[in-house]
């Protein structure tokens, strides 16, 4: 397998949109949540949610495409386009791992409000009357992969691309399957990362209802999406590189109802062994880290980095 | 890009199920499709009476939403593991990678949560987790007792055809014994009927369904978005023989690339298209005379069809004259998430019963779309290779090679 390098990182996050800005917020224990607006805490019992502060619109081909971009895509292609940095070779692999859907449908609401006979929605009614209200792109924003699908438009990205849809560990997963393909030669450059957007009302409904959300805890937003290449490449470009991945996997546990278990990690660290090889076992030896993620669902993935220096 | 080199290893095909609008199993399936009988017709799940389009492909059932996901899941599961013995395999060793994107959103839920912020109406914590696109990849492996990698991949139409791509490189790369890989979409939702109308994708040709599908044809207005799910069981050579099945075909080569071009689109060229036909070939050691089906993603929208036809042309070469070329899209209608597994299956069966069914309603082929069509009559095949395209909304290409044994 080929040494894979981390040689670029970006962020976009309620603490910041930059790695610094977002370490120094969190070593000063600075909170990223602001108060929910009142006529939604009439509905939703949460104090505050944590929202970021970016602007796309430099990273666009053309400014009017902004309207097409659900606010996950937006926040995607903010981290992706800083990861992604000057050098832009022909060929870009993208993996991003999202959340249930990219938008919350509250562009139907005119339509499906025109549509209602006693408070009821009414399907005779809504292809009368309500069709001309009915958005077009409403069904395309139900795809997860339309978030990934913007990034590769805004910044070229032609070579092998996935989405990973789940919860806590899909940005993992899609780190972990970026990393594969840089390691496995399929692709020389790769954006890989997660991006999530929950602060919208169907999302932070979701969220209640799944005991996610409550009174001491809300909602929140961000991506982190890093620059995947070739350790040899990097150095032959004279890019800094930040770290090297040295091993990283995914796997399932079945669900576990909530509780994390160090032994529920086993498998994962297991199903990476036979793909990293000896890179995995000097993980463990060397200046590294390792992120974990576990889902309820028994998803989870974890990723290992080495420290350069 | 580095040249890792066409892999001698494939991955072992076991089983496979399929359920569609025109057969509740694979073999059912594939005699509709090579007598040419279509799924599509009006639609009787919901009240579409005054909606612009009012047909699709259903799988009739008395279920709907997540409840129709999770039997047309357990379905396809159960067919592909009859006679495919487990128990040797530990559970580690065992992945599931699943095409599934959220169960499609009911247009009654999504009035009552967005109209005058209405209370929640439904407590249920779990209600949540069951549309979920991770939902069938935890179900599938709770079911095997599977402890390996497990995936969802939620790529639009590209969907399953990644899942398998993806099953067939963790095999590769010895990260796992044995994968289930699949897919699972119900379109015929009012949700998605009425918003892909509005999007101008859809056939509107009410008065005539069954002839609404008609890929490459030069009449061609829309796709038709239907129902259906599909897995396959993959294994290793290593373990094959322990699985107590002989394996029926193997996944030779997978390819996926992005346009970068438009959400709603491809370009004209088809070029994101072409280069994964061409890497997949590479991939599995094959060169285009070798393909002896190919299963197009041909969805009969005008773009699709031509900007596709073009990439096949560009991929095949000289050999575009001899591949035949098919869209069972014309009788199952769009199965988005499940059609890359589906058309993967269907390819297998046609190189494995030497004949290749039909692209029907393909009455007058459109000059831009010129290919070696099996145009509305199945049509015996030679000896060779089976292909599949996929294409997603986003700008997704996946193409996928299957062999027999």
């Amino acid at each position: 397998m080929i040494e894979v390098a981390v040689t670029g990182v970006g962020v976009v996050s309620p603490l910041g949109n930059d790695v610094a800005a977002m370490r120094a917020a969190i070593a000063a224990g600075k909170s990223g949540y602001q108060r929910f607006p009142d006529d939604l805490r009439r509905v939703l019992d949460i104090p505050g949610y944590a929202m970021c502060t970016f602007d796309c619109t430099p990273h666009l081909k053309r400014k009017k495409d902004k309207k097409l971009l659900p606010r996950a895509a937006e926040i995607a292609l903010c981290a992706a386009a800083d990861a992604l940095g000057s050098d832009r070779p022909d060929e870009i692999g993208g993996f991003l791992g999202v959340g249930r859907e990219p938008s919350d449908q509250a562009d139907t609401g005119p339509s499906l409000l025109a549509s209602c006979t006693k408070g009821h929605l009414d399907l005779e009614k809504l292809g009368t009357v309500g069709v001309a209200l009915y958005p077009p792109l409403a069904p395309l924003r139900t795809l997860p992969n339309l978030i990934l699908a913007h990034v590769a438009i805004h910044l070229d990205l032609t070579g092998e691309c996935g989405t990973r849809a789940g919860e806590e560990a899909a940005g993992i997963a899609a780190l972990v399957e970026g990393w594969l393909a840089v390691a496995e030669g399929r692709s020389d450059v790769v954006l890989a990362g997660g991006a999530d957007c929950r602060i919208d009302l169907g999302s932070a409904r979701d969220l209640v209802r799944q005991g996610l959300c409550g009174p001491t805890r809300g909602p929140g937003e961000g991506a982190a999406v890093f620059r995947l290449e070739p350790l040899e490449r990097a150095r032959a470009r004279g890019a800094t590189v930040f770290a090297v991945i040295t091993g990283g996997g995914v796997a399932s546990g079945g669900p576990i109802a909530g509780a994390i278990r160090p032994q529920d990690f086993e498998p994962a660290l297991g199903a990476c062994g036979s793909a990293a090889g000896p890179l995995a076992v000097a993980a463990s030896l060397t200046r590294t880290c390792t992120v974990e993620a576990l889902e309820d669902s028994g998803a989870r993935a974890w990723i290992a980095f080495s420290v350069p220096g | 890009m580095e040249d890792a080199g066409a892999s001698p290893v494939s991955a072992m095909i076991v089983g496979y199920g399929v359920v569609t609008s025109v057969g509740a199993d694979a073999n059912s399936t594939f005699e509709a499709l090579i007598a040419g009988r279509t799924g599509i017709g009006p639609i009787r799940r919901f009240d579409a009476s005054t909606f612009p389009v009012r047909f699709g492909a259903e799988v009739v059932s008395p279920l709907d939403g997540p409840d129709l996901y999770d039997a047309l899941t357990d379905a396809v599961i159960t067919e592909a593991l009859r006679g495919v013995d487990l128990s040797g395999i530990p559970p580690e060793r065992i992945g599931v990678f699943m095409g599934c994107e959220a169960v499609r959103p009911d247009i009654h839920f999504v009035a009552s949560t967005l109209l005058a912020h209405a209370p929640m109406p439904d407590p249920d914590p779990f209600a949540i987790a069951r549309y979920h696109p991770a939902r069938q990849a935890n179900r599938v492996a709770q079911r095997v007792g599977a402890r390996g990698p497990v995936a969802t991949l939620s790529i639009a139409c590209t969907s399953s055809a990644q899942a398998v791509g993806d099953a067939m490189m963790a095999i590769r790369r010895g990260e796992v014994d044995v994968a289930i890989a699949g897919g699972v979409d119900v379109l015929v939702n009012a949700f998605m009927v009425l918003g892909f109308s509005r999007l101008g994708a859809l056939s509107q040709r009410n008065d005539a369904p069954e002839r609404a599908s008609r890929p490459f044809d030069l009449g061609r207005d829309g796709f038709v978005l239907g129902d259906g799910a599909g897995a396959m069981v993959l294994a290793s050579e290593a373990v094959v023989a322990r699985l107590g099945k002989a394996p029926v075909g193997r996944v030779t080569g997978y390819a996926s690339t992005c346009n970068a071009w438009r959400i709603t689109d491809t370009p004209p060229d088809g070029r994101g298209t072409r280069v994964a036909m061409q890497l997949a070939l590479a991939d599995a050691g094959r060169s285009p005379s070798d393909i002896a089906y190919l299963n197009a993603h041909g969805t009969s929208t005008p773009q699709n069809d031509a900007g596709e036809a073009a990439a096949i042309r560009a991929a095949l070469g000289e050999a575009v004259e001899r591949v035949p070329v098919s869209s069972t899209k014309s009788m199952t209608g769009h199965t988005v998430a499940a059609c890359g597994v589906i058309e993967a299956i269907i390819a297998l069966q046609a190189i494995t019963h030497r004949v290749a069914p039909p692209t029907i309603n393909l009455e007058t082929p459109d000059p831009e779309c010129a290919l070696f069509h099996v145009a509305n009559v199945a049509a015996p095949i030679g000896a060779g290779v089976g292909m599949t395209n996929a294409a997603g909304f986003g700008g997704s290409n996946t193409a996928l090679v299957v062999e027999l044994p």
